[in-house]
């Protein structure tokens, strides 16, 4: 998948737990948080990493999709922001995430003073229920494996994993609407 | 209403359970994931989107000020039978909690919680209504964890009892998320037609030609109710029509049942026509102009006429928001055999240009 004045990544043997999406760009992270509110951006990605996705060699795809999925999406927004910025930019990982931010800005226009990183999160935990925020809190804050949660809590790991995607889909709906 | 927007979408559920799974990855579910993620690209959308969040969320209480004993104690005092409100701030069912109290508190809080379950019975067996007026949309959060979104000028009658979760779609449209629970059917009935959920999502249309469900996950069951004259079966009794065929509906399939109780079965084309109405948009795959006018008069005091006939069976494909019935006017502009009127008040009319 090499792109052009992008470094190649190595193709390390590597598991699909939580490290896997540092591990491809912090900037695919920062873009999709920020673009969250822009749907049309979110969609033209989606739709372009989807194609990409497609023309993949299916053996290699299926064993690592998620590893696969973070990589094309953190390379098309690097292609994104060439595109936005029109001007060639040498690739640096300081440097991708600044054309980022100027990318949102531009875009954003003048907005007011957006919330910080933590008032986001609490204003995203605030309408979950006790026991999701319970849940996430021993899985994110204290690094228990869901089998360890549902010990702690006395419930089921399918109920732990009910109750995380849940949060995590409320969340999701909520960041949409912050500013 | 802020959260009828932001509700969780079914496919924003879907990513985040394919999140948590992939989480603590087994070897066996990647396949599946590639496959999901194959089907659509709103599937890669909304991963991405549930994976920046999850990352977001590496920093929870980063400042340890929660306690874990205080959200349990708070849970365990706050189980509502039944959400009225929102979604957002449903709660989860907590058994295990349940069974505690019992326990620690004795037997005369044993008798207490007896009689409130004699009483929950009771009260279940009395049916509640719902409505949205036009424009509205709501989820209603009910008891045994299943929702129903009800789209704009919808009615529906919720009953539940020991044996059976019965719901009439009285009006409009309703999706249906249903949490299983192989003793208890769940079951929608609307007109003349009969639906029985197989743990699964499914949508419900009534208009006036008749009742159009479509499955966008798992398996449900249609009769048609003609026979029987809408009476609802006796609960606990396997779905049955008499006389009538059962329809088993898949994922991806849609069921129309007429007003006479013929069922027609066929695919869905796309699924996300059919849920898009959660979001607010409205879209359609060289649908008649007719048919659009109508769609975007069920959620707007804005109404659009469209007058003559082969203006009315112009066909459209094209995605709206549903609350700007202007925009479909501002499209139909371009076309310069089309006159477009908007009084600018109450009515937009669409007529052949002379």
């Amino acid at each position: 998948m090499g792109l052009p004045g992008r470094p190649a990544r190595s193709a390390r043997a590597q598991s699909f737990a939580l490290s896997v999406f540092e591990q491809y760009d912090s900037g695919l992270q920062r873009y999709l948080a920020r673009r969250l509110r822009s749907a049309q951006n979110a969609q033209d990605l989606a739709q372009e990493t989807y194609l990409r996705l497609l023309h993949l060699d299916r053996g290699e795809f299926v064993r690592k999709p998620q590893a696969y999925l973070y990589r094309i999406a953190s390379n098309l927004i690097y292609e994104f922001q060439l595109r936005e910025r029109k001007t060639p930019v040498m690739f640096d990982s300081q440097a991708l995430e600044e054309a980022a931010e100027q990318g949102i800005e531009l875009q954003a226009g003048d907005e007011p003073e957006r919330l910080g990183a933590e008032q986001q999160i609490e204003v995203m935990l605030a309408g979950l229920p006790p026991l999701y925020r319970a849940v996430l809190i021993l899985r994110k804050r204290d690094g228990m494996s869901y089998a360890e949660i549902a010990r702690t809590l006395g419930i089921s790991v399918h109920t732990v994993k009910k109750y995380l995607a849940r949060a995590v889909a409320q969340c999701r709906s909520v960041r949409a609407t912050l500013k | 209403m802020a959260w009828t927007r932001n509700g969780p979408h079914p496919l924003a559920e879907e990513a985040a359970r394919w999140l948590i799974e992939l989480d603590e990855p087994r070897p066996e579910v990647l396949e599946k994931f590639a496959a999901w993620l194959e089907t659509s690209p709103r599937h890669v959308e909304e991963f991405l989107l549930a994976s920046a969040v999850w990352k977001e969320l590496d920093d929870v209480d980063a400042g340890r000020r929660m306690e874990i004993r205080q959200l349990v104690d708070e849970a365990r005092t706050n189980v509502h039978r039944l959400e009225h409100s929102d979604t957002t701030a449903a709660l989860p069912r907590t058994p295990p909690a349940r069974v505690r109290r019992v326990r620690l508190a004795g037997v005369a809080a044993a008798i207490a919680l007896l009689a409130g379950a004699a009483l929950w019975s009771i009260l279940a067996l009395a049916p509640e209504e719902y409505a949205t007026s036009r424009g509205e949309q709501r989820a209603l959060k009910l008891e045994d964890g299943s929702v129903i979104y009800l789209n704009t000028e919808s009615r529906v009658e919720v009953r539940f009892s020991r044996a059976a979760r019965d719901i009439r779609l009285l009006q409009g449209e309703a999706m249906f998320s249903v949490e299983h629970d192989p003793e208890r059917p769940f079951r929608v009935m609307s007109g003349e037609a009969l639906i029985q959920a197989l743990g699964t999502r499914f949508n419900v249309y009534k208009s006036l030609a008749g009742t159009t469900v479509s499955v966008v996950e798992g398996l449900v069951a249609v009769a048609p109710t003609a026979a029987t004259a809408e009476r609802t079966p006796p609960p606990g009794s396997a779905l049955t029509a008499p006389g009538g065929p059962v329809e088993r509906v898949a994922a991806g399939e849609q069921a129309r049942v007429s007003r006479t109780g013929e069922i027609v079965k066929h695919d869905v084309d796309d699924l996300d026509q059919i849920v898009a109405w959660r979001e607010r948009r409205l879209v359609f795959r060289g649908e008649p102009l007719e048919h659009v006018a109508r769609e975007f008069n069920r959620y707007n005091a804005v109404q659009i006429r469209v007058q003559g006939a082969t203006v009315r069976q112009r066909r459209l494909t094209a995605t709206f928001d549903a609350d700007d019935p202007r925009s479909l006017a501002d499209f139909l502009r371009r076309d310069t055999s089309l006159d477009v009127q908007d009084d600018g008040a109450s009515q937009i009319v669409i007529r052949p240009r002379h």
